[in-house]
């Protein structure tokens, strides 16, 4: 038995301790409260609560630096889609369909052009995610946008991206059209704007990609989906005849298709799937669809960091950007508009509320990490307050999806850091991630 | 002269059905239009036509090509960045190429990886063109219907539609705007699109007889140009230069750096490499170019553009519905070069659809550099107190003509203009 056979398995008994039975709480919770976050990373922003802390005496909002993912879009892929409707068509035709099928399948035939070939694509529900972001950063920070203030957008040159960052800017603009804001998107910045990409010239192949078979983990993730998913539960709800599935491929994928398609649905917003699967079944794909990003993007300690560390790259960007618009007073505010993934890399590298953690018993796993974190139209901001009296006291506040969050750095004025404080703690931050992707670096 | 000429065409109102200045004499008063589509969008445009009496704007159907923008690839310039380091590390640059290189690598890293993006003038074009739509035609935008607008999913097209709208919100923010981009539109958006049923019939892009048949014509065109004339201010070996690639080849490489730097935010031109006469024959060799491989050539049998069935088809539906129903009172749409020029030749406009036999007269008739970066077909819908709608339309704001008996002036009954385009698509269909 070679060392990586070893490996093999004992991630296969890693995966087995994640003991069904026992469902962490602190996820589970949340998600009885708010279902949209068992949808995971396709779920819907939640727009409810923001953090309204009052800023220490003296201060006011002068700059903004700033990491947005896409708003709501259709499923990755169309074929999630179209396998979906398929499977259902054809089990229809062959009376292969219990009444609770036939129903569903009626319903999801009356629609099926608007998600046909749509796949990726902005929907309209998404743009209108800008536009409310854009105007609560403008209500919530007037001082940064002054009239004519300049601001800076760079998207990723992914069509959805490149129209959320429009939608964003249109936001804007309706709140105030003098604003002066220039907008880019362009494949010289995807090796920051999307670190994990083959843009990056860090990145191997073995890196790139969600599905990559070169993924140390897909062992894992194979073993845990076999003790959390009972595809045959849920198509023999739908189906009356579970081999005439099987046709199609493998269980486990086909049941991630329906779940897409349920999952994305309130993106666009064109029809309700929620009940096509139980609270239990959502929230043990979940927990799957968790460890993926977890192990793909996050701490996860079988990748050895190298994946989250690439993201350097654009924290690199946010601090270099900062002293130079800082020190020119040029810029109002840096907007980038990018994917759920990079937010994913920049949370760990920051150790976002102990997001940097590993976990091995990944029972315990939704605790620590959890990927409804980072929904469609999801944000990390960086809000630069200065001392009125004081033009170079500046401290700052930083947020995920408006609210605050704690980095572990010492500040007295929390949740406020001061800048020269968080500054060197980014710095210190590349340069573990950089030494991280060297070491990783394969010969 | 440029103002002379400027009264000319305003005085012929309705652009001439064939060019009134040679091609030649054209590239001479403006050594840019050489560039081909490469050309900027004309900062002068004449004056809308009045309306006829009794009618007034209600409705706009717009087709826009993307704003300027960076050469056709980031390869393009890392590649002259080691030709022109290969050969300065041979010591085979003359004085003036080696002048070029020096300003060359001061404008590289700003351009580096751009290859293909809008640049900021691209996007100021955009707004002056939304701007005079506004001025010209506030009757449409005073009525309740709602913008549409689409992309081709390539980014700059959509920055180009994101610069148009939000111009739009600055001048109006009560307007209902609405964008919208993906695959599925790109079979009409972009009619050389793998999802156009009709471009999977004529594969312009593949190796074919009928490319060959081009590169055979154009060899005349080629043969106009005095390469090592050219080449020769540059290297001071012929030798040299022909062992890095064939001397026309290497030519174009200077030819679409200079032309493409026009377009982007810079001071800096190349065109001091080229004397107006080398430009106006390098120019008729992309001309040709694109005549044939999505013009009015003979060599696909009109299938090349008739592909674009799917944009007029579009266009025609549009404009039924959003007449009917009243809800949409502008449609925008941005694309690219590859679908004006197959519209204009499908819709027979002026002599776009014209085809040419000898490939040197190609120019007296069909001039590339005419769809320009941000060039724009725009039909305006006109309406009387009873009801009948007559439509003009437009090429980069210029009023055009039709094969049909048009009511006054530029202005075509709707029901005759529409006839016209559905027995083009029939046309099209036919083909296929």
């Amino acid at each position: 038995m070679n060392k990586s056979s070893i490996i093999k398995v004992l991630m296969a008994i890693s995966g087995l301790l994640f003991s069904v039975s026992s469902f962490a709480q602190k996820a589970y919770e949340e998600i009885k409260a708010d279902p949209q976050k068992a949808y995971g990373i396709y779920g819907l922003y939640s727009f409810t609560s923001v953090s309204n802390a009052i800023p220490p005496k003296g201060y006011e909002p002068f700059y903004i630096s700033h990491f947005g993912r896409h708003g709501a879009r259709f499923a990755s892929s169309s074929s999630f889609y179209l396998k979906a409707h398929t499977m259902l068509s054809k089990a229809h035709s062959a009376g292969k369909l219990t009444p609770i099928g036939e129903e569903i399948c009626h319903r999801y035939d009356s629609v099926y052009l608007k998600y046909l070939n749509r796949g990726g694509d902005l929907t309209q529900i998404g743009q209108w995610q800008q536009h409310e972001l854009a105007s609560r950063m403008y209500e919530n920070y007037r001082s940064v946008f002054y009239k004519g203030a300049k601001i800076d957008a760079h998207s990723s040159n992914v069509p959805r991206c490149v129209m959320t960052m429009s939608a964003f800017c249109d936001g804007l603009k309706l709140e105030d059209p003098t604003l002066d804001i220039s907008q880019a998107s362009a494949l010289a910045t995807m090796y920051y704007m999307l670190p994990t990409s083959e843009y990056n010239p860090e990145v191997t192949s073995a890196d790139a990609g969600m599905d990559n078979p070169a993924f140390v983990w897909n062992a894992t993730l194979d073993s845990l989906q076999r003790t959390l998913l009972r595809p045959e539960e849920f198509f023999g709800r739908i189906f009356n005849d579970v081999d005439f599935v099987k046709k199609y491929g493998n269980l486990y994928d086909l049941e991630y298709s329906f779940y897409v398609l349920v999952a994305t649905s309130p993106c666009s917003g064109y029809a309700d799937f929620s009940d096509m699967f139980t609270f239990d079944e959502l929230y043990r794909i979940w927990q799957r669809d968790n460890f993926r990003y977890y192990a793909s993007k996050g701490p996860d300690p079988r990748q050895g960091g190298r994946q989250w560390a690439f993201a350097w790259t654009l924290m690199d960007n946010i601090v270099s950007q900062a002293d130079q618009d800082l020190a020119s007073g040029e810029y109002a505010a840096r907007l980038r508009f990018g994917h759920d993934i990079t937010i994913m890399n920049l949370m760990t590298l920051l150790n976002v509320d102990g997001w940097s953690t590993p976990v091995w018993n990944l029972s315990k796993l939704p605790d620590t990490w959890q990927s409804y974190r980072v929904p469609m139209a999801s944000n990390l901001q960086f809000i630069f307050y200065r001392k009125k009296s004081d033009p170079d006291d500046i401290i700052v506040r930083f947020m995920n999806n408006e609210k605050d969050v704690f980095l572990p750095i010492h500040s007295d004025i929390a949740p406020y850091y001061h800048w020269t404080d968080l500054k060197a703690y980014c710095q210190q931050r590349i340069a573990v991630a950089k030494d991280i992707v060297k070491r990783t670096q394969p010969v | 002269m440029k103002r002379f000429l400027i009264i000319l065409a305003i005085s012929f109102g309705v652009a001439a059905t064939s060019y009134a200045q040679s091609a030649y004499d054209e590239i001479k008063a403006d050594p840019f239009k050489a560039g081909g589509e490469y050309n900027m969008y004309p900062e002068n445009v004449p004056a809308a036509t009045p309306a006829p009496k009794g009618y007034k704007p209600f409705y706009i159907s717009h087709f826009g090509r993307h704003g300027a923008r960076y050469t056709y690839s980031s390869d393009a310039y890392d590649h002259m960045k080691s030709i022109l380091d290969d050969a300065h590390s041979a010591g085979k640059l003359t004085p003036k190429g080696e002048d070029i290189r020096t300003r060359f690598d001061a404008l590289y890293p700003s351009v580096k990886g751009r290859g293909g993006d809008l640049s900021q003038k691209g996007q100021a074009q955009q707004r002056a063109i939304a701007d005079r739509m506004f001025e010209r035609y506030p009757q449409v935008f005073r009525h309740k219907g709602c913008i549409s607008a689409v992309s081709s999913v390539v980014p700059r097209c959509i920055l180009t539609m994101s610069a148009f709208t939000s111009e739009m919100i600055r001048l109006n923010q009560d307007m209902d705007i609405r964008t919208d981009t993906g695959e599925s539109f790109m079979a009409f958006m972009s009619p050389q699109s793998e999802t156009n049923p009709g471009y999977q019939k004529v594969r312009l892009f593949d190796k074919s007889p009928q490319r060959d048949s081009i590169d055979k014509d154009k060899a005349v065109l080629l043969a106009q140009c005095d390469f090592p004339a050219i080449l020769s201010r540059i290297f001071n070996d012929m030798d040299y230069a022909r062992s890095i690639k064939s001397l026309d080849r290497l030519t174009f490489d200077f030819y679409y750096l200079a032309v493409s730097t026009n377009c982007i935010d810079t001071k800096e031109s190349f065109m001091d490499i080229f004397t107006t006469d080398e430009l106006c024959k390098l120019w008729e060799c992309p001309n040709f170019d694109v005549y044939s491989l999505i013009g009015p050539g003979k060599y696909f049998g009109d299938r090349q553009y008739a592909i674009c069935d799917t944009l007029l088809n579009v266009i025609i539906h549009d404009a039924d519905k959003d007449i009917a129903d009243g809800k949409t009172a502008v449609r925008l749409r941005f694309g690219h070069d590859y679908g004006i020029i197959p519209l204009l030749a499908l819709m027979q406009v002026g002599e776009w659809g014209k085809t040419i036999d000898n490939p040197l007269a190609v120019k007296d008739f069909w001039r590339n550099y005419d769809v320009p970066m941000a060039s724009n077909v725009q039909l305006i819908f006109y309406r009387n107190r009873i009801g009948k709608i007559l439509v003009k339309m437009m090429l980069n704001e210029k009023d055009v003509t039709l094969p049909i008996k048009s009511v006054t002036g530029p202005f075509y009954s709707w029901d005759a203009f529409r006839q016209h385009c559905i027995e083009r698509v029939k046309f099209a269909e036919g083909l296929f």
